[in-house]
């Protein structure tokens, strides 16, 4: 209530100071004995109406007695009270025709109610994905000029490959040779995680980004402070430098402008910071710092310039004057084959992918975003459909009086007018609630998106937002407000005041038709929800291959002082394993270079001993370390063959272990005891064992064939941990995270997940949507059902008279209910008949999000058919109920 | 001199209000729960302000000193002199009109 005295006050600044001054305290005296009424305890809606006629009440006689300016004497009294005699101003008008439509709605407090609840819901929500999709798909990527910004990738053309990254030799070319692009800068795969390190403080881990030291000039965005990364930083013996992202220069450093010059260790090498980006700027993602490429075969994560086979950078070029991104993708398309006929072993079967930095972004969520975006405009139409009828009803109900004032010469046009205030009015009530029901929903929403939606921290409810909602609160008060005034318009006014009975068939049929358009939008959209909900249900089932339950998994990296040696990186893992196995509860404890589900790949190329080359289908395998009690760990099976064993060691002969659809695919399904090599690197591995097939990529991608090299062979210096536990694993969080900080205290502390979480993480693409879909579909469902029942209950008034007669005459109770409730199921089931095949056609190009379900799944069919129909007989059987209650006594005494 | 004619008719609004401070001087807040508790709707204060301060204009009432225990800076008004002539005018016009109305109504019935 304060809120609205507050607006109320407000709304007084309409007046002239001069009259504030006189009548100010009055005015807000009188509007709080108007909201204490104690007859309003009852109707809340006409307190809110009370308030809302008030507030509008003030700004028009404010803003009209400014218009005014001098008192009274100046222009014609405004006591004398014929209207004739006062020149009808629009403003006027208008102010009157708002009051009148209040008024209206005054009278009739639960139908407003319920049309701007609906709205507000309706309108909330489609603003809200207006909103998300605006941010990701509509809006330029925040970079001046950003629309001449083209990324440039390549695919594999032999394989189903969309687009990867491109090679630093492959990259360096292209650069040199391109006349379309003023410059072309790279960013390295995706952003890492490396141990960062202040002075003495304890060290953390931060996002870094590697770049190409021309990327900045190439987004033409300068630093906030200090400077970008030259040229000079690519040389492997140049100056080691970072660049801070805004967001972590405030968190790290508090702003502070001294920040620039001081040093920080970025995965063990001292970096010295030279620049700090805008605030809000990012690339791709938003990360805490990025740092130049060096082109450095030594370092871990930079670049040899020499590298031609794997890729690893994802090219952004600036288009130059007047070139086009055509001119661009045939450039680097013709580049990049004449690459690989110069290079034919490294670059085999690759060619360019150019598209807009934008669509590059963004291709990915293109589609999930327009399918939720449609599905949310079909819940606003049901939502207006059901204003509509609501307004149709009461309009009947109104049918005299309009028919005698149009009898009486009253103009058309102003009941349009008066109509028409009448549902704007509703809609934009339902535009403010919906804009507040937007924000709440975004902010809600932002924990809840997938991780891989771009652009995340730009989804916010602002003007265009505002705007949006607004727009279409208009369009969907003018068409259906539009629609019972289309009635009235229709009839002649001497025939309806002829025919007083109040029987309007004209209305009960739109109204019916309207009912019929909302079962069949309604049945859409949960064929929709249903299709994605099996879908996901269908994800969560697929047998992963490994144990999901009772599974932590982290990472550990072996202390740089014993890091050196291999026995020193052995020891550290067989150590730490021993420590974490003594705590209670643990079962096994198993290493790998890679966490499943987490979706990082490694392909390589394997060539098996024996066999002649297919260069037009390489053997493409995922790499993997891992130790010999990670399958056990994960009970993934051994399917033929042998585990690693602690015998595997360095100087013992190579071994490895493959999966059963690389066995399948590669080795004819006999791969134990055979040889083979990868990228043509010399060391020939055998085959040791096979092991079943894991999902690595999701659920929901198929597995790919896989081979595991022994952690005890081939030590590496970092490795993620899993941990069986023969309960509830996060039980056992915090001392599996203590030991794992106890083997190397000078990483930073260990971040946990169980397996569980992991596969949820990797499903949200898939719930989020279906989450979302079907919030809509039961929504709709809902209105539907309450459309259904408010005809229902109308035609069963009108027809009481008839149901009393046949009662009289002898008529169960039942048999009159029944004929209600066949009724509506009628109703329901020409809708459905009318929805399946728009759902056939809305539904097909779903095929795409779908995990093992058609669009056409009979089974989603007659399910969510059956569920409309359960739904709507609930309905008409409470509308039925009202039947029986028609006293035919009293019936045949009216008439 | 102030013609009385042209103010006449008066609004149903005004004349309720000219009305109510017949009965004695009173504040423009007490004059609104007066007329809500004789009318069906609920009067909404911005348009009664209107009315009151453009019949102050027209010298129909004017402002006097709030009687002692008054709260806040509410405005206490008086009917003035030309006031009542205007009440008094328009009492008279209703009059006459339903004098005329029952006149007619008297003879219709006469004819049918």
């Amino acid at each position: 209530m304060k809120l609205l005295r507050w607006l109320y006050c407000c709304a007084l600044r309409a007046y002239p100071a001069s009259f504030r001054r006189r009548f100010a305290d009055d005015l807000v005296a009188a509007f709080d004995d108007g909201m204490s009424n104690p007859e309003w305890a009852a109707h809340e809606e006409s307190r809110w109406l009370f308030a809302l006629r008030s507030i509008l009440d003030a700004l028009n006689h404010g803003l009209r007695r400014r218009l005014r300016r001098a008192p009274a004497t100046t222009s014609p009294s405004p006591i004398l009270s014929l209207p004739v005699l006062r020149r009808a101003n629009p403003l006027d008008t208008t102010m009157r025709d708002i009051l009148w439509g209040l008024r209206a709605l005054q009278q009739r407090p639960s139908m407003a109610l319920a049309v701007i609840l609906t709205l507000t819901i309706g309108i909330g929500a489609t603003t809200a994905m207006f909103s998300l999709m605006d941010a990701v798909l509509f809006r330029e990527l925040p970079y001046p000029a950003s629309d001449r910004l083209v990324a440039v990738q390549q695919r594999d053309t032999r394989t189903e490959q969309v687009a990867a990254p491109i090679s630093p030799a492959n990259y360096l070319d292209l650069r040199e040779a391109s006349e379309t692009f003023e410059d072309v800068a790279g960013t390295l795969f995706r952003p890492f995680g490396p141990t960062v390190r202040i002075d003495d403080e304890p060290a953390f881990s931060a996002q870094v980004f590697t770049v190409t030291y021309n990327l900045f000039e190439v987004l033409r965005t300068e630093p906030a402070l200090g400077r970008g990364f030259s040229s000079a930083e690519a040389d492997p013996e140049g100056p080691k430098t970072a660049i801070l992202s805004h967001d972590f220069w405030m968190r790290t450093f508090g702003g502070a402008p001294t920040t620039l010059g001081r040093t920080l260790s970025v995965g063990g090498i001292q970096r010295e910071i030279i620049g700090v980006m805008p605030e809000g700027f990012y690339v791709e993602v938003p990360v805490d710092m990025w740092i130049p490429m060096d082109y450095d075969a030594r370092v871990h994560f930079a670049l040899a310039a020499e590298i031609r086979h794997i890729g690893m950078l994802n090219l952004i070029g600036r288009l130059a004057d007047r070139r086009t991104p055509a001119e661009a993708s045939a450039e680097m398309t013709g580049l990049l084959a004449s690459l690989v006929r110069e290079y034919p072993e490294d670059n085999e079967g690759i060619a360019a992918v150019v598209r807009t930095a934008k669509e590059r972004q963004v291709s990915a969520h293109t589609e999930t975003l327009w399918y939720m975006g449609a599905a949310v405009a079909g819940m606003l139409v049901i939502a207006a459909l059901n204003m509509a009828v609501l307004l149709v009803a009461a309009a009947a109900s109104r049918q005299s009086e309009i028919s005698t004032r149009l009898a009486l010469g009253s103009s058309r046009r102003r009941l349009v007018q008066q109509g028409l205030a009448e549902s704007l009015i509703l809609s934009l009530a339902g535009a403010v609630g919906g804009g507040f029901l937007a924000v709440a929903l975004i902010r809600s929403l932002l924990g809840a998106l997938p991780a891989n939606l771009p652009r995340q921290s730009e989804i916010v409810v602002d003007a265009r937002a505002w705007g949006f909602g607004l727009g279409v609160a208009v369009v969907a008060g003018v068409v259906f407000g539009l629609m019972p005034l289309w009635l009235h318009m229709r009839t002649e006014p001497i025939e309806a005041l002829r025919s007083r009975s109040g029987k309007n068939t004209g209305s009960a049929r739109l109204r019916r038709a309207l009912i019929v358009a909302e079962v069949a939008l309604a049945f859409v959209l949960l064929i929709g929800s249903g299709v994605l909900l099996r879908s996901l249900d269908k994800a969560l089932r697929v047998d992963p291959g490994f144990t999901i339950a009772g599974v932590m998994t982290t990472g550990t990296a072996v202390p740089a002082a014993t890091a050196e040696s291999a026995e020193g990186r052995i020891a550290h893992f067989t150590n730490l394993r021993d420590e974490l196995l003594a705590i209670p509860g643990v079962v096994e404890v198993g290493y790998s270079s890679r966490t499943p589900l987490r979706g990082n790949s490694v392909e390589t190329e394997i060539t098996i001993e024996g066999r002649p080359a297919t260069p037009n289908s390489p053997m493409m395998v995922e790499f993997r370390r891992a130790s010999a009690e990670f399958f056990p760990a994960l009970q993934i099976p051994l399917v033929n063959g042998r585990l690693f064993d602690p015998q595997d060691r360095p100087d013992t002969m190579p071994v490895a272990i493959i999966n059963a659809s690389a066995e399948r695919q590669h080795f004819a399904g006999d791969a134990v005891g055979r040889q083979f090599s990868w990228n043509n690197s010399g060391t020939l591995f055998t085959v040791v064992g096979v092991v079943g097939d894991i999902r690595h990529f999701g659920l929901d991608s198929p597995a790919t064939p896989e081979m595991y090299i022994s952690t005890t062979q081939f030590p590496n210096d970092s490795s993620a941990i899993f941990v069986r536990t023969s309960g509830d694993a996060s039980a056992l969080a915090t001392p599996i995270r203590q030991r794992v900080q106890q083997a190397n205290p000078a990483d930073p502390v260990p971040t946990m997940q169980t397996m569980d979480g992991l596969v949820a993480d990797s499903l949200t693409p898939r719930r989020f949507p279906a989450i979302l879909v079907s919030g809509f579909g039961l929504f709709a469902l809902l209105l539907s059902a309450m459309g259904l029942y408010g005809v229902l209950v109308y035609l069963v008034e009108e027809r009481s008279h008839e149901i009393g007669v046949r009662m009289a005459l002898g008529a169960g109770p039942s048999t009159m209910a029944r004929s209600v409730v066949a009724d509506g199921l009628r109703t329901t089931a020409v809708g459905l008949v009318i929805g399946v095949p728009i759902a056939l056609l809305a539904t097909r190009s779903l095929g795409a999000l779908l995990f093992d379900v058609s669009p056409t799944d009979p089974l989603t069919y007659i399910a969510i058919a059956a569920l409309l129909l359960g739904v709507a007989a609930t309905a008409s059987l409470v509308a039925g109920r009202r039947a029986t209650r028609v006293d035919p006594a009293a019936v045949l005494t009216r008439s | 001199m102030k013609s009385t004619e042209e103010h006449l008719p008066l609004k149903p609004r005004i004349f309720e209000i000219l009305l109510a401070l017949l009965r004695g001087d009173d504040h423009g807040y007490a004059i609104i729960q007066e007329l809500n508790r004789s009318s069906r709707t609920r009067i909404l204060p911005g348009s009664f302000y209107r009315d009151l301060e453009s019949i102050e204009a027209a010298e129909m009432i004017e402002e006097v000193d709030s009687p002692p225990g008054t709260a806040g800076r509410k405005r206490c008004f008086r009917i003035t002199s030309f006031g009542r002539t205007v009440v008094r005018a328009e009492a008279r016009r209703m009059e006459q009109l339903a004098q005329v109305g029952t006149e007619l109504l008297q003879q219709s019935r006469g004819e049918s």
